[in-house]
């Protein structure tokens, strides 16, 4: 066996592993012409190697007069393919084709054709043409000349890049065959299969072409597979040729040691051949890959490092970077399933300084739909011709050309979408192979598992993180936070402040209306919070009725608009809806208010106290309870805070005596400042007139309850404890030096402007201006808000008509006026919704 | 995305044919998704815009069920003063190119229609698709080429079918008989003329005209003196070549030269009520059926005949497509208050007719319009090419029908059976007047002469019966003859386009209308009274 007839066989091989491959799939014309083609090929190479093997040395003239025919064949249906593939009018040039074949047939079996078989040296045979050589020759020559000039005029017109690959690699396989070709002819003898080699040649080239440019659009025909199987029949049939060489030279020794001797050679070559087998192969994906070779190796080994991983971050990084360098894509997107959209959470670029290009689809998206139905990769080029992506909306449509997207993986697990990978253009003017797509999908299989794990673990640890009832972060998550976030500020030379907000009287709250009232007003709590802060802030809730807030890279001053901010929503929603609930906020910045966490936590928890025991519904610096603190230090104990504490939790009581009156005397209380403030009163003043509109009704602690409570009109005997309710009231607070502001309005705050007040019947401007401040608001919010003596409750319009009606006989028509200006303020600054009566527990 | 040209050249004509054609392997769920995403997209253009605020009266529809529920039809008065002002700022997008209807019977003399960029692209592909159709044999097969000749023989813009044009010229496949560019300033007849003239020696592959324009043309193909027209082309000996050999065929035919010897068209595509009409005269003359379209000014396209020539394939990307059965119409046209309920594409029924209502995707303007033309449900697929679209042919203008209590007839139906008369007419106009019942008045301009009038009432009455069922019947019932024909003075009908043009009227507007022509057409037609016809006039008040 001579390497001439190797090389036959071996080509013989590769067309019948091509024809296999190809009789696979639907027949399309192209397709057949390019498998007639093979077929043609096939036979010039089965004729060819069996009239030159040994075993076939009888009937070889028989295989010699074949040689012709199929040669011709197969340069006439290559022709053929290539005119119909440049989608040129092929029917002259096939017909003219055909019929020189026929006539070659027929010179074939009139026996013109070869004329006889020459033998060489060495028993090599070949046909002897004669003249009819050049006849053959010029036949061949035409049609590939009709070839090479069809390829060439369609790479003209062709604006396509990927379409100009596929001529250019077309071309060289015809130079291929055209180069050996000519020499096979040229060369006086015919020993060196150069045809064949030719046409090898041009098999292996169209092979390239269909696997690595999707010649054909046979894109799975041609795969990786293909060009292993080819190498190992080459390295098969060299196996065999050394083996059959070997058997020669040891015949020619000792005819009784060659058995063993050749198996054991043929064992050790075997073992030898395997790892350059393997080499090759890599060798070959190498030189198909190029630089990519090594990312694409990282990208197939995925799933064994990406076993333990649970966060997507983790995920997300291991994935995309290897694929963008892997296929050279300018872009590697993981879209993630979020409020009925999948929204890119993470993405590469090939070139990192690039900005990365976001992207959105809607879960309802035909992209989406096709995804999850179909479960394979997803062409640009699909959506662009497919009819039932017609319905894909313009701004999805505009988003895909602005990021470039050619492909779309979908990540599927338990045949649910749980994320889709997005593969941009392929750098430089590239496009994606099978090979490709079968790497993507390969990785997307095992990124599902990780996605639905990471997803699982992301969940937990949010539950883990949270806090049920408010959806807030919970009491744990604070300290892990906060300590990352005083390790980050130390670490960067950052600062934050930190708010503790804790409700005023919200146990009162949770026992007139109950825990379920009370966990509601706690998830609308949360959730004002969370409408007050920024994004990068982050609340917590610290336990029962107590939040944190973090709120990185901000000042004092910063915070405490923040925690003013949270104070006016909360306190203004809550009015809107008829709840008495107001928050006092302690404030702290770290690291000028403490260093450590606890000692953080501890002076923000003493302004929180601060800010509760002067009032509450008010905010405290930590500065400001350390300042408080020293001046309590020296004022002396008689005004320690413990009293005050006690006072104001004891007019805490008497408004929650009643359900009616719940929260009344803070709601005095604001309109009182409100009022005092617009009347011009000077500071001391005003906080002194807060202070008597929240002790305003300390007194009724000594009234019964049913008399409080009763729906009807009052006895006289009734009206007594009433009356004197005032006087109680100055006789409990008198003793305090810092009350003693008070007094005067706490004790007159029932007289009227007409003189027929209690309990001293005083007039006019002699009632002092605390009081009659103090009897205005007081009598508001009791007409506006619900009482058992009374069917209905007015509105504010209505009250307000009333205190105007009743102004210089019960109020003084001066504060009545101010009020009416500052409500109608109000009313056009906020346009505050209607009040909602609130229902009590009965 | 490669366009379709780019395909053409590379050969990759299974994607072309999918990219253009790929409707028709649609299931009806497939095409029902397509409406649903387009609606829903549209919806949120509308309730952006003050036309949609308005249309939608503050509903927000979530889907094509609420959508139905809760937005009322509209006419071309709901859309006052927007569209006829051209107010682009309160559209649901911005309008590259406003087009105008024809105008004869409009509430207006005639509407602008705004068409958007996307509607435009959109355009270009469902023409193509068109012309694909209308040059296979199979599906999947492209026989058309770049640089095939075309010769356009349509209205220019701003009516519709000259954007049409415009969209085909952008995708540069084919070479336009005159190039596209030279005809905006010439007259439509001038233009068919070069047209035709260039057509001799380039040869034409492809066509597209209306289908009396086109039967007008084979009439006159044969006339004219053969040695005489011959002798000019001897210099040019292209054109001399096709004349010889169209000659030679129509001598060894023995009939008089046709266009067919001359030209062998890749396909030829019409539209319009007399496509059906004269399908076979054009076959005869042009060696191929026309390939017919359905659509209009407001809507695009709504269907269009495939390879087979049958009856129509809707289209899924340019309106949402509602369909109100026939009796439904009837009392919404006498209250406009009653809120029909309208069906969807998956929901017709066979055999019924209905009125088309639509709502425009890609921003378009017209949101539950009722276009007031009737088309009737002709199957729910096609077997034969296993297209699993519902098929509709074009049954009449919703007003235009002549209705007899027992029996409808339409313009078609009149049309065809003065056609299968074997008639040589000049055109035509029919009325339904009163005697002492109602009958069928035809007035009919004859070509060549005249004939017994009884002879042709004759003709025209068998036609009628064996083209309408229910009119045979019934008129075989009664035992009374409903038909009543009138010959025009020769010359009529040129003789009124001649006043409409002294009179300065639109180029549209200026043949009577077929059916139900108002008083004063009828007197301008049959030489009673001499008077200038205005536009009002030219519609009839009924």
């Amino acid at each position: 066996m001579g390497s001439g007839t190797i090389v036959q066989f071996v080509t013989l091989l590769i067309y019948f592993i091509l024809i296999a491959i190809a009789l696979r799939y639907a027949p399309t014309r192209l397709r057949t012409l390019f498998l007639v083609y093979l077929i043609a090929s096939a036979g010039w190479s089965l004729t060819s190697f069996m009239a030159h093997a040994d075993f076939t040395a009888s009937q070889s003239w028989l295989w010699f007069k074949f040689i012709p025919f199929f040669s011709s064949w197969s340069i006439i249906a290559y022709s053929h393919f290539i005119s119909t593939y440049v989608h040129k009018s092929s029917r002259l040039i096939a017909n003219l084709g055909y019929g020189c074949l026929a006539a070659i047939a027929v010179l074939i079996a009139l026996g013109y054709i070869p004329r006889n078989t020459l033998t060489l040296g060495e028993g090599t045979v070949y046909n002897n043409y004669g003249a009819w050589l050049y006849v053959l020759t010029a036949c061949g020559a035409f049609f590939t000349g009709t070839a090479v000039y069809s390829l060439i005029k369609s790479y003209r017109s062709s604006r396509s890049p990927e379409h100009r690959n596929r001529i250019v690699y077309l071309l060289l396989g015809v130079g291929f065959l055209t180069v050996f070709g000519t020499l096979f002819e040229a060369l006086p003898e015919q020993t060196y299969a150069l045809d064949h080699i030719g046409h090898l040649s041009n098999a292996l080239v169209l092979t390239y072409a269909i696997m690595r440019y999707q010649l054909l659009d046979v894109r799975v025909v041609m795969r990786r597979g293909l060009v292993y199987s080819g190498i190992t029949v080459c390295i098969t049939a060299i196996y065999l040729v050394i083996l059959a060489g070997l058997d020669r030279v040891l015949q020619s020794w000792n005819n009784a040691a060659s058995p063993i001797t050749i198996i054991i050679t043929a064992i050790l070559m075997a073992w030898l051949f395997n790892p350059i087998r393997k080499s090759i192969q890599q060798w070959v994906d190498k030189l198909f890959y190029g630089k990519s070779y090594d990312s694409r190796e990282m990208v197939l080994h995925f799933a064994s490092r990406m076993s333990n991983v649970l966060e997507l971050k983790e995920l997300a990084e291991a994935m995309l970077r290897p694929i963008v360098k892997a296929l050279h894509a300018s872009q590697a997107t993981l879209l993630l399933p979020s409020n009925g959209y999948f929204n890119s959470q993470f993405a590469e670029r090939l070139n990192e300084e690039e900005p990365v290009v976001p992207l959105r689809l809607r879960d309802k998206s035909q992209i989406v739909t096709w995804l999850s139905q179909e479960n394979k990769p997803l062409s640009r080029e699909t959506i662009d011709i497919a009819p039932e992506f017609k319905g894909l909306w313009e701004v999805e449509r505009n988003a895909l050309d602005a990021i470039g997207i050619e492909l779309f993986c979908p990540i599927m697990s338990k045949h649910k979408l749980t994320g889709i990978l997005v593969i941009s253009k392929k750098l430089p003017r590239g496009f994606y192979s099978a090979d490709d797509m079968e790497v993507l999908m390969t990785l997307s299989h095992d990124a599902a598992v990780v996605i639905e794990n990471a997803q699982l673990y992301a969940q937990a640890k949010q539950r883990a993180n949270t806090d049920e009832l408010t959806g807030l972060y919970n009491h744990r998550y604070f300290h892990q936070r906060l300590d990352e976030e005083i390790a980050r500020c130390s670490r960067f030379g950052k600062i934050f402040s930190l708010l503790f907000l804790d409700l005023d009287l919200f146990k009162s709250y949770n026992d007139i209306y109950g825990h379920l009232a009370g966990d509601d007003v706690l998830r609308q709590i949360s959730h004002y919070i969370k409408d007050s802060i920024r994004n990068v802030d982050i609340a917590f809730r610290y336990g029962g009725d107590e939040f944190t807030i973090l709120l990185p890279q901000t000042s004092i001053d910063g915070a405490r608009r923040v925690a003013e901010r949270i104070r006016r929503q909360i306190e203004v929603h809550m009015d809107n809806k008829g709840i008495p609930l107001t928050c006092s906020i302690g404030i702290a910045a770290w690291p000028n208010d403490g260093v450590m966490r606890e000692e953080l936590i501890r002076t923000v928890d003493a302004a929180l106290y601060s800010s509760k025991q002067t009032g509450r519904n008010r905010i405290c610096l930590a500065s400001e309870a350390v300042l408080s603190e020293v001046i309590r230090m020296e004022v002396g104990p008689e005004s320690s805070s413990v009293i005050l504490s006690t006072i104001y939790a004891l007019a805490a009581t008497v408004d929650a005596k009643d359900h009616y009156t719940y929260g009344h005397s803070k709601k005095v209380a604001r309109y009182a400042t409100d009022i005092a403030e617009a009347l011009g009163c000077p500071r001391d003043k005003v906080d002194a007139i807060r202070a008597a509109a929240l002790l305003h009704d300390i007194g009724k602690i000594g009234v019964s309850d049913d008399i409080l409570e009763k729906p009807g009109p009052l006895t006289p005997e009734e009206w007594e404890p009433i009356r004197a309710h005032p006087s109680l009231g100055v006789a409990i607070i008198k003793h305090i030096d810092a009350l003693k502001e008070c007094l005067s309005a706490v004790q007159y705050h029932h007289e009227r402007y007409d003189g027929n007040g209690y309990p001293t019947g005083l007039k006019g401007d002699n009632i002092p201006l605390e009081a009659r401040i103090i009897a205005v608001a007081d009598a508001y919010d009791a007409m506006t808000s619900q009482r058992p003596y009374r069917e209905r409750v007015l509105t504010p319009e209505e009250g307000l008509d009333e205190l105007k009606q009743c102004a210089g006989k019960q109020f003084d028509p001066r504060v009545v006026e101010v009020f009416n200006t500052i409500n109608l303020q109000l009313s056009l600054a906020e346009a505050k919704p209607k009040r909602q009566p609130l229902t009590p527990r009965r | 995305m490669p366009e379709a040209v780019e395909l053409l050249r590379d050969g990759r004509t299974t994607e072309l044919w999918g990219k253009y054609c790929g409707f028709v392997n649609l299931d009806i769920e497939q095409f029902m998704g397509i409406q649903q995403q387009l609606l829903l997209e549209q919806l949120e253009l509308l309730q952006k815009c003050e036309l949609g605020k308005k249309l939608l009266h503050g509903a927000h529809p979530g889907s094509i069920e609420e959508f139905r529920e809760r937005v009322p039809i509209t006419t071309y008065a709901d859309y006052t003063p927007y569209l006829p002002d051209q107010i682009e700022a309160a559209l649901p997008e911005k309008p590259m190119l406003w087009q105008r209807t024809s105008g004869r019977s409009a509430e207006l003399s005639f509407k602008w229609v705004p068409v958007t960029q996307r509607l435009y692209r959109e355009l270009g592909d469902a023409f193509l698709a068109l012309l694909l159709f209308a040059s296979c044999k199979e599906r999947g097969e492209v026989a058309i080429r770049e640089h095939d000749k075309f010769l356009y023989g349509l209205a220019p813009p701003p009516y519709a079918s000259g954007c049409w044009a415009h969209r085909l010229a952008d995708e540069s496949i084919f070479d336009f008989l005159p190039p596209i560019e030279t005809v905006e300033s010439m007259p439509f007849q001038q233009r068919l003329e070069e047209g035709f003239k260039m057509g001799m020696s380039e040869g034409i592959d492809m066509m597209a005209g209306l289908s009396i324009m086109l039967v007008a043309i084979g009439e006159r193909f044969g006339q004219g003196g053969g040695l005489k027209r011959v002798l000019p082309m001897l210099t040019k000996p292209k054109l001399l070549s096709r004349m010889l050999r169209a000659m030679i065929k129509s001598k060894m035919a023995g009939r008089k030269l046709l266009p067919r010897d001359v030209w062998t068209l890749k396909g030829l595509v019409s539209s319009g009520t007399d496509s059906q009409v004269y399908r076979e005269r054009i076959k005869e003359m042009w060696g191929r059926y026309p390939l017919d379209v359905y659509g209009a000014t407001e809507c695009v396209m709504v269907a269009m005949q495939t390879w087979d020539y049958g009856d129509m394939t809707f289209l899924p990307y340019f309106n949402l497509l509602e369909f109100m059965p026939e009796k439904d119409y009837a009392r919404w046209a006498l209250d406009h208050t009653y809120l029909p309920a309208t069906r969807l594409l998956n929901e017709v029924v066979p055999g019924e007719r209905y009125v088309i209502v639509l709502t425009n995707f890609h921003g378009g303007a017209f949101v539950r319009y009722m276009l007031n033309d009737m088309v009737q449900i002709t199957a729910l697929r096609n077997a034969r090419l296993n297209i699993n679209i519902p098929q509709m042919i074009f049954y009449s203008r919703a007003d235009n029908i002549l209705d007899f209590g027992g029996a409808s007839l339409t313009e078609k139906v009149v049309w065809q059976a003065i056609e299968n008369s074997g008639l040589d007419y000049v055109d035509w106009v029919a009325r339904k007047e009163k005697r002492e019942g109602p009958i069928l008045h035809i007035y009919l301009e004859l070509r060549n002469g005249s004939r017994d009038i009884k002879e042709i009432t004759t003709a025209i009455d068998k036609q009628l019966r064996l083209i309408k069922e229910d009119y045979a019947s019934m008129v075989g019932a009664q035992g009374f003859n409903l038909l009543e024909v009138s010959l025009l003075p020769g010359g009529a009908f040129q003789g009124y386009i001649a006043k409409r043009q002294a009179a300065g009227s639109d180029p549209a507007h200026l043949k009577p209308p077929h059916i139900n022509p108002a008083d004063g057409v009828l007197s301008t037609l049959t030489g009673e009274e001499s008077k200038t016809v205005s536009d009002k006039e030219s519609v009839h008040p009924a």
